[in-house]
């Protein structure tokens, strides 16, 4: 329950900071390959690696990866299937069998048809789920957020000794 | 003015996190700079930490060099400590040359498809004595390796004496003081003492039984319901169904009765051949304490056996000692395969993903996590040559479906060691089936000593051997068959006594050469052993007609002072046992012969009343 609470205001922390939404947006489309994948494998390595080295915001990613991961409980006979359909296409076939008998290929384990069939749909929802968290962010700011500030009870909130103390620690520690 | 130089800042920030890069080139660089100058020598205090672990005494390893791109290591100088003597090493391999494969290594495994073994040198003198580690504690040590060691050492304790000094004291009569021998704590007296308890305990569960007998008066009561019926009224056809439910009860509190007698028969029929049982088993602890005691008061037993076993078995243990050293590091490192079960239980259990289905394309060049596929030796030093191979070495022999393999033959004229051969084989793909053979053709023995007191001493001073030790591990099973011969003996033999002194000067003179054959077979808990060799039957033959006569008297003696210490004891129990029985079988037969006849009167009684009712009950009535 902590995980998840603490994911949950993590998350909440992130979209109302200044980050930029193409970097939260990345970070939810890459979190969802991660809690996709049913184990740890190359293609989770190079997500990760993808996280160090580009502007992606990890926290989203990470906090993405947790939700997408319980998801994909209920996902698993769909990627199943997807992934039996792809992996006994013919014109695939010698493709996979190079790709089977060359070394590090086969740590992605890519022959496995749920590994492929996860895959193969956060692949294909990865754009979806960029532009949609990248809409949905902007507009969580814009009508959300931005109404929330000019509420009453957030003036006053902001106007405590409280909050003042809060803000000073998050910019220094937070 | 401030938020616009912020926006700026803010702007200028790309795609790549310019931040992660610095710490990736400082770890990249520090991975390099680690490969550089501190790999070789992690590499060699690896191997001396765990050579020395799996030695049990310090390894040393004197230089390694990496190399790259072509996936070649070279260790050199490799001395690996003796055990038993520190300032010794088993054996120094001057260098070893390692070469990987890169295709493995991209799977994440090690394939090491040569080791190339050179120059070794064995026995050789160290520099300085080897560190020795103490063994691990039991409760670290596998229960196999226990168990073996528990068995070994119940063995030896069994095989431990010396059998010239035996024989020494039993010519000078040193060791006649039979009572005081006698007197320790017998097993006989104890079981009997044990008996005695036991006995007392039973017996107060059989007086109990008896106590829950029906008494003279329940009976006599019994007897007196019965004679209150009123068998008249059988005749009236409306009283005879109380008449006959009245003797029915009757009989049934008699059966009752009967039943109860029974019991206690039965109950005291058991004590009584438990007991009986208990006191045949009585000669065997009498034969145990006579056997005891003997060797409390060192009496050899002058068969060839007992002999073979004092002179030799320690060697023998010695040997299997060695060889279950070996047998628990194969075991530890190279595991038999653990079944799916075993699998299961050990996992943590947790929410899991479905499995989904593992799709094949072709034969992937799959390789077991570290795979040695050849070790070769070839090796030509200022001691002798040495050559041979050890083939797949590997953590999952299932998977290569591959036994490791050894073929090693070595010649050491130097140390004058020839003709060595060692073959192998660990099939541990299902189970463990582990076997070994060694041969070494001939080797030197020096001051080799069976005896060395101050009364007798009976030393091999040199000799050349020859050994033959061919072991077999499946699974808790063990089989050692070692046939060893000492050849071109130069004994000192000496005693004491004079006649002592003649018996060592003939056997010496008769064995020329000495033979030991042993062998050791079956499980873990009962091995059998079987020491042979000729030196016991040359002892045999020339001490049997001058000491075997003195040694049955005391043996006879031995057995008188154990049973005339128990004879009290003994009798007394038997006694009380014959008493017991008199007693219980009188008391019981008296009570049920009672009950018995009294059935038998109420059936008769029954009958003869129903037949005159059956005649009295149509009477006056008028058709």
């Amino acid at each position: 329950m902590t995980l998840i609470l603490k994911q949950i205001f993590s998350l909440l922390k992130v979209l109302n900071s200044d980050t930029g939404e193409n970097q939260i947006a990345a970070g939810i489309a890459c979190g969802l390959i991660l809690g996709f994948a049913p184990a740890f494998s190359l293609q989770t390595v190079l997500v990760i690696i993808m996280l160090f080295f580009f502007r992606i915001q990890v926290g989203a990613a990470f906090a993405s990866a947790f939700f997408f991961g319980l998801v994909a409980f209920v996902l698993d006979p769909a990627f199943d299937a997807v992934g039996k359909i792809v992996l006994e296409m013919g014109a695939l076939k010698g493709l996979f069998t190079s790709m089977y008998n060359a070394p590090i290929v086969p740590f992605t384990k890519f022959y496995n048809s749920i590994v492929m069939g996860s895959l193969v749909i956060s692949f294909a929802l990865f754009p979806i789920m960029f532009f949609l968290t990248k809409k949905m962010v902007v507009k969580y700011r814009v009508t959300v957020v931005a109404k929330f500030e000019q509420t009453k009870f957030w003036k006053a909130v902001k106007a405590t000794s409280l909050y003042k103390w809060y803000a000073k620690y998050d910019s220094l520690y937070g | 003015m401030t938020d616009k130089k912020e926006e700026k800042k803010k702007k200028k920030q790309g795609p790549i996190r310019t931040g992660a890069v610095i710490p990736f080139v400082v770890f990249v660089a520090l991975s390099v700079v680690f490969a550089i100058f501190f790999l070789d020598t992690t590499i060699k205090k690896t191997i001396e930490f765990a050579g020395t672990e799996l030695n049990g005494a310090e390894v040393n390893v004197e230089s390694v060099s990496t190399s790259f791109s072509n996936l070649k290591f070279e260790v050199k100088g490799v001395q690996v400590t003796n055990k038993k003597r520190p300032s010794e090493n088993l054996f120094v391999i001057g260098s070893m040359n390692f070469k990987m494969l890169w295709d493995a290594l991209l799977r994440g495994k090690v394939l090491i498809q040569d080791i190339g073994v050179k120059d070794v040198l064995v026995m050789s003198k160290r520099k300085s004595p080897g560190r020795v580690l103490p063994p691990p504690p039991p409760e670290e040590q596998a229960e196999k390796d226990k168990k073996m060691k528990e068995m070994l050492g119940k063995a030896e304790k069994e095989f431990e004496g010396n059998i010239f000094g035996d024989i020494a004291g039993v010519m000078s009569g040193s060791n006649s003081d039979i009572s005081a021998g006698a007197k320790g704590d017998l097993k006989s007296k104890q079981k009997l003492a044990k008996l005695q308890e036991e006995m007392k305990q039973r017996e107060k569960n059989v007086s109990a039984t008896l106590k829950s007998l029906p008494s003279k008066k329940d009976v006599s009561n019994l007897q007196a319901r019965f004679k209150k019926i009123r068998w008249k009224d059988l005749g009236n056809i409306t009283k005879a169904p109380k008449v006959l439910k009245e003797v029915d009860k009757v009989k049934k509190d008699a059966d009752k009765m009967i039943k109860a007698y029974d019991n206690a028969n039965k109950v005291v029929n058991n004590h009584i051949n438990y007991v009986n049982k208990q006191t045949k088993a009585i000669p065997k602890f009498v034969d145990e304490d006579v056997k005891a005691i003997q060797k409390r008061l060192k009496i050899p037993s002058i068969n060839p056996k007992n002999i073979a076993q004092m002179l030799f078995g320690s060697e023998i243990i010695d040997k299997m000692n060695m060889a279950q050293e070996y047998k628990g590091k194969i075991d530890k490192y190279l595991p038999p395969k653990k079944t799916k079960e075993e699998k299961e239980a050990e996992k943590i259990k947790t929410p899991k993903r479905e499995i989904g289905i593992n799709y094949k394309f072709g034969t992937p060049n799959s390789y077991p996590l570290l795979w040695v596929k050849k070790v070769s030796i070839n090796s030509k030093t200022k001691q002798g040559i040495m050559s041979g191979k050890i083939t797949d070495i590997t953590d999952d022999q299932k998977q290569i479906n591959k036994t490791t393999k050894l073929s090693i033959k070595g010649d050491f004229p130097a140390i004058e060691t020839r003709g060595i051969a060692i073959d192998g084989e660990f099939d541990h793909r299902n189970g463990a089936k582990d076997a070994i053979k060694t041969v070494v053709e001939s080797f030197p023995v020096k001051d080799k000593a069976l005896s060395d007191t101050n009364d007798v001493k009976f030393i091999i001073v040199k000799s050349d051997a020859r050994s033959v030790v061919d072991v077999k591990f499946i699974d808790e099973n063990i089989s050692l068959v070692a046939k060893n011969a000492f050849r071109k003996i130069q004994y000192n033999n000496s005693a004491k006594d004079k006649n002592m002194d003649l018996i060592l000067k003939g056997v010496a003179k008769s064995t020329k050469t000495i033979t030991l054959d042993a062998s050791a077979k079956g499980k873990l808990d009962n091995l059998k052993w079987d020491i042979q060799s000729n030196l016991a039957r040359a002892i045999q033959k020339t001490v049997q007609k001058q000491i075997q006569a003195k040694i049955d008297a005391t043996k006879k003696k031995i057995k008188d002072d154990v049973e005339r210490q128990i004879a009290g004891e003994k009798a007394k129990i038997m006694k009380q046992v014959n008493d017991a029985k008199a007693q219980y079988n009188k008391a019981l037969s008296d009570g049920k012969k009672q009950l018995d006849n009294f059935k038998k009167q109420i059936d008769k009684k029954r009958k003869k009343e129903e037949k005159k009712a059956k005649k009295n009950l149509f009477k006056g009535i008028k058709l």
